[in-house]
């Protein structure tokens, strides 16, 4: 028998588009006894507007619910039981109290009403209370190249899939790693408890969703506050989070032109830890965020490029699985060998191209992207790529194309392009594989070449090269 | 009654490795001679780019390229004391060693190449000497439209400079740059043409193996071979700004004419092609660059550039993208200090003005500098726009903010913005045509803009915070 819902708050009001507030909190008391709880937001959105809705207990984030975009009759909703949750929601007991639910002003651009109602009900309690156990196999001791996705989204938050039928393809598709990078909740842990991978490692992630830009946040153990936009709180103190929980910071789609892009200008990059250099849905916008990385690393920043496809359908369009991959070169398949890997910065993004990129010293000594080479003399770049196309591989030196060749045409097997560069100096190396194909050269001076992000087929980490001295 | 004399013939042979950048070929020229011609002949299976150019005891008297040919290419250039032929100068025949140089731009292949001087001795005329003069086409303060890239017969474009003027001024251009490759042949024939309503610069364009860079407002030739030891970019560049000339980094990120010389002190760089008409997605990577060196501080004024090879056709035709510059009259002296000073934007039809006000002035232009004390700056922006129109506002390289103009056609659409900086910052503007396609129908966040979307892009405003003021 289904027990009774009974309302226990019940709130309207009107955000207004003039005064603009980021966040509306409305407290309610939750008696004792509950099982279920049910925090419910409607509004009728006309306009472009978006209200995010999220819940929390005496202690505790509990939850997030959003959609995005949505026009028309919406309706969220954060069902939490001792148990058991919701899309969004993580179980636990629900404890008499002060509660309080937190509106999330993504959009405004018109006065938007809006109705809040928070529901309970008494059920027989089965089954223990909800409790977050964070595991970490190791899959294998293997010291290779793992690839995977960094960027995906499930029905936690605005993903069309559950977070099992996400793991199952991406298991399909052979990926060593997923990050399931749900914005704002971090319900995805609760799905992926339950849920056994022998191949592939689950990466404990949360996307940051707010006015000033968006960041994946990796390998963390407790939900960080995400909410950026107020007073006192801000993306650096979320990263300052992060880095005190070994997690690492990821700044994503840096351009994407409208609030989705990074605009926090007070933001100290050195707490980035990686950054998006490619991303699937963003087209053009891919080109200023290689561009800012360069700029980032011409300034002395060390942040790791990687790719994500921010998947929200894993079956099908731009957002299938599988299209962009980080390979990340780790000494261990689990969640803390590819945060290592990843920091370690032996990783490039590939649409579909394999690549090394390694350098040698006069002494023979090998560099890996990511390392430093402390030497005078000249080095020599290898450059090795494999791709079921033919091939344009361009040297990128602090920021300008420092050379290119178009690579055997005639076979897919591994290709080698070894290069002399000098040693003097403080310079960084950086590949890009392209496809090379009729149009690639302009038909007149067949001097220029085009390369985009829709040639792209995959982009290496740098090589550091830095004085003796 | 003229007589043709062989007086060099030599054959060679030239191969990618290794790497050689100039051949030069001495030569005697005896006195008597009027004349002096060469002709330069080599087969080019796929790619092999050889030019030629012609140096007498006291400099530079032409230059012949002719990129596109393929099979046998024959080079011909020749200079008399009052005529000459396509990319040659003109002038005094004096006798003794001359040279004809080889300029090995890039090849894959080995190529034979025979290289003949003949030298004419005729009757003696007076010499052609260039006056370089000023000349203003209007003496009002204002904003003048034209075009700093193009090309004509004098190197590897498809037009007579006359025709090139002529289809420029028709256009209606208040002035052009003739930006032939490493040749100043075109300025006599700008110099002798009809008087047109434009100002005309004296320009010329680096062609080197590690980048090209248009130069304007010359008085007279710099030496564009810079791949040689001890003549670099930035030994050209300090020859350019001796003539108070201007140095332009052209499409630096180009393929094979990409910018790659590492060397170059950004410093000496004046200008900077953000917009270049053939380099399609390659544009991008080129702005992103210009807002990396704004971001290091370098003061560049960002310019566009058709580099038109034909004022007629395709997307070399000119016209279709426009440098304005607002300058204190139409000259070319006018124009180079406009540039210098920065108010200038870059467009491929709308008309752009971008200001801001601190609490001391009401109109600071693009390159100038508003001071705060930790209060807003107000920023102004007016477009007018032949479409519907997208503003993104971009500060220290990123996205400040975007949004749509709602201009009708044809009339000003104003925006206003503000912003409270916390340290020095600049801003610009990029205006983007507003079709549905540019705005992502599923995520109403994500907007795309490149640079076939772009219809403007501005130069900077500069913010300097002073926390101790007031």
């Amino acid at each position: 028998m289904v027990p009774q819902k009974k309302l226990i708050f019940e709130q309207t009001g009107i955000v207004s588009a003039a005064i603009r507030p980021q966040y509306i909190q409305h407290e309610f008391i939750v008696p004792g006894g509950l099982s279920d709880l049910f925090v419910e937001l409607d509004y009728e959105n006309l306009g472009s507007n978006t209200l995010y809705v999220s819940t929390y207990d005496g202690q505790s984030f509990r939850g997030n619910q959003m959609k995005p975009g949505k026009k028309g009759a919406v309706h969220l909703e954060i069902r939490l039981g001792i148990a058991e949750s919701g899309p969004g929601g993580i179980p636990g007991p629900i404890g008499p109290g002060v509660w309080r639910a937190q509106i999330d002003v993504a959009d405004v651009k018109s006065d938007q009403t809006y109705s809040l109602r928070v529901y309970g009900s008494a059920a027989e309690q089965t089954g223990e209370p909800f409790r977050l156990v964070l595991t970490d196999p190791v899959l294998s001791r293997e010291a290779r190249y793992y690839k995977g996705e960094l960027h995906s989204h499930t029905i936690e938050s605005d993903g069309k899939f559950s977070v099992q039928d996400v793991v199952a393809e991406a298991e399909r598709l052979q990926l060593d790693f997923l990050a399931i990078t749900d914005h704002i909740t971090t319900s995805q842990w609760v799905r992926m408890q339950a849920l056994e991978t022998h191949t592939m490692a689950l990466l404990h992630s949360c996307e940051v969703t707010s006015r000033h830009g968006h960041a994946n946040l990796h390998g963390i153990h407790r939900w960080v506050d995400v909410y950026t936009d107020r007073e006192g709180w801000d993306m650096n103190r979320v990263a300052d989070d992060v880095n005190s929980q070994g997690g690492l910071f990821c700044v994503n789609h840096a351009f994407s032109g409208g609030r989705l892009g990074y605009r926090s200008f007070y933001f100290d990059w050195h707490k980035a830890d990686l950054m998006e250099i490619y991303h699937n849905l963003e087209g053009c916008n891919n080109q200023p965020m290689l561009s800012y990385w360069d700029h980032l690393m011409l300034r002395g920043y060390r942040i790791v490029g990687v790719g994500g496809t921010d998947s929200h359908d894993p079956f099908t369009g731009n957002h299938k699985l599988g299209q962009c991959l980080t390979y990340v070169h780790t000494d261990e398949l689990s969640e803390k060998g590819i945060l290592r890997g990843l920091v370690g910065g032996n990783v490039y993004v590939s649409k579909g191209a394999q690549l090394r990129f390694t350098a040698r010293d006069a002494r023979g000594q090998i560099y890996q992207m990511g390392q430093e080479v402390l030497t005078d003399e000249p080095i020599l770049l290898n450059i090795q790529a494999q791709c079921d196309e033919p091939l344009i591989a361009f040297i990128m030196r602090d920021g300008l194309m420092y050379d290119h060749r178009v690579l055997d045409e005639n076979k897919t097997d591994w290709q080698t392009w070894e290069l002399s560069v000098p040693g003097a100096g403080a310079h960084f190396y950086r590949i890009e594989l392209h496809a090379a194909h009729a149009e690639s050269h302009d038909p007149c001076f067949k001097a220029i070449l085009w390369r985009d992000h829709i040639s792209m087929r995959a982009y290496s980490n740098p090589i550091f090269i830095q004085n003796k001295d | 009654m003229e007589t043709r004399k062989i007086i060099f013939d030599t054959c060679g042979t030239i191969t990618p490795v290794p790497r050689v950048h100039y051949i030069n070929h001495p030569f005697q020229v005896p006195a008597g001679v009027t004349k002096v011609g060469l002709k330069f002949t080599f087969h080019k299976e796929k790619l092999a780019q050889y030019f030629i150019s012609l140096h007498d005891p006291s400099g530079f008297r032409g230059n012949r390229m002719d990129p596109l040919q393929t099979g046998n290419v024959e080079l011909e250039l020749w200079v008399g004391q009052d005529e000459s032929g396509e990319g040659g100068i003109a002038g005094e025949i004096i006798p003794g060693e001359w040279r004809a140089q080889i300029d090995i731009e890039r090849t894959i292949e080995t190529s034979d190449y025979h290289l003949v001087v003949y030298a004419e001795f005729g009757e003696s005329k007076p010499a052609y000497h260039r006056a370089v003069h000023d000349r203003v086409v209007k003496s009002d303060q204002g904003w003048y439209k034209g075009e700093l890239h193009c090309h004509s017969i004098e190197s590897d474009g498809h037009y007579a400079v006359a025709m090139v003027l002529e289809e420029a001024n028709r256009l209606g251009l208040d002035y052009l740059a003739m930006t032939d490759h490493f040749t100043v042949s075109q300025w006599r024939k700008m110099d002798s043409a009809p008087k047109y309503p434009m100002a005309l610069l004296h320009s010329c364009e680096i062609t080197s193996h590690q980048g090209h860079a248009n130069l304007h407002g010359l008085k007279e030739w710099v030496d564009v071979y810079v791949d040689r030891a001890g003549w670099s970019m930035n030994q050209a560049a300090d020859a350019t700004h001796a003539q108070n000339g201007l140095f332009c980094v052209n499409h630096a990120y180009s393929g094979d004419l990409r910018w790659h010389d590492f060397s170059f002190d950004w410093h000496k760089a004046d200008l900077i092609e953000i917009y270049h008409h053939l380099e399609g997605c390659n544009n991008g990577p080129m702005l992103s660059w210009w807002d990396h060196l704004l971001n290091e501080g370098y003061r560049i004024v960002g310019v566009g550039g058709t580099d038109s090879h034909d004022p007629y056709k395709g997307t070399h035709k000119l016209g279709q993208c426009y440098t304005w510059i607002y300058a204190d009259e139409l000259s070319e002296q006018g124009l180079i200090s406009a540039l210098k000073r920065g108010q200038v934007y870059v467009s491929k039809g709308p008309q752009l003005k971008f200001t801001a006000s601190d609490d001391m002035h009401d109109s600071i232009n693009m390159w100038e500098t508003a001071q705060v004390g930790g209060g807003p700056v107000r920023f102004s922006v007016e477009a007018m726009a032949d479409e519907p129109a997208r503003l993104f506002i971009i500060k220290n390289g990123l996205i400040f903010d975007q949004v749509a103009l709602e201009n009708q056609p044809g009339t000003w659409a104003e925006y206003s913005f503000e912003d409270t900086p916390g340290e020095r910052s600049f801003y610009r503007v990029e205006l983007h045509t507003d079709t549905s396609s540019i705005g992502n129908p599923k995520y109403p966040g994500i907007f795309w803009r490149d640079y076939a979307s772009v219809l403007a892009l501005s130069n900077p405003i500069w913010v300097e915070v002073d926390i101790n003021e007031g």
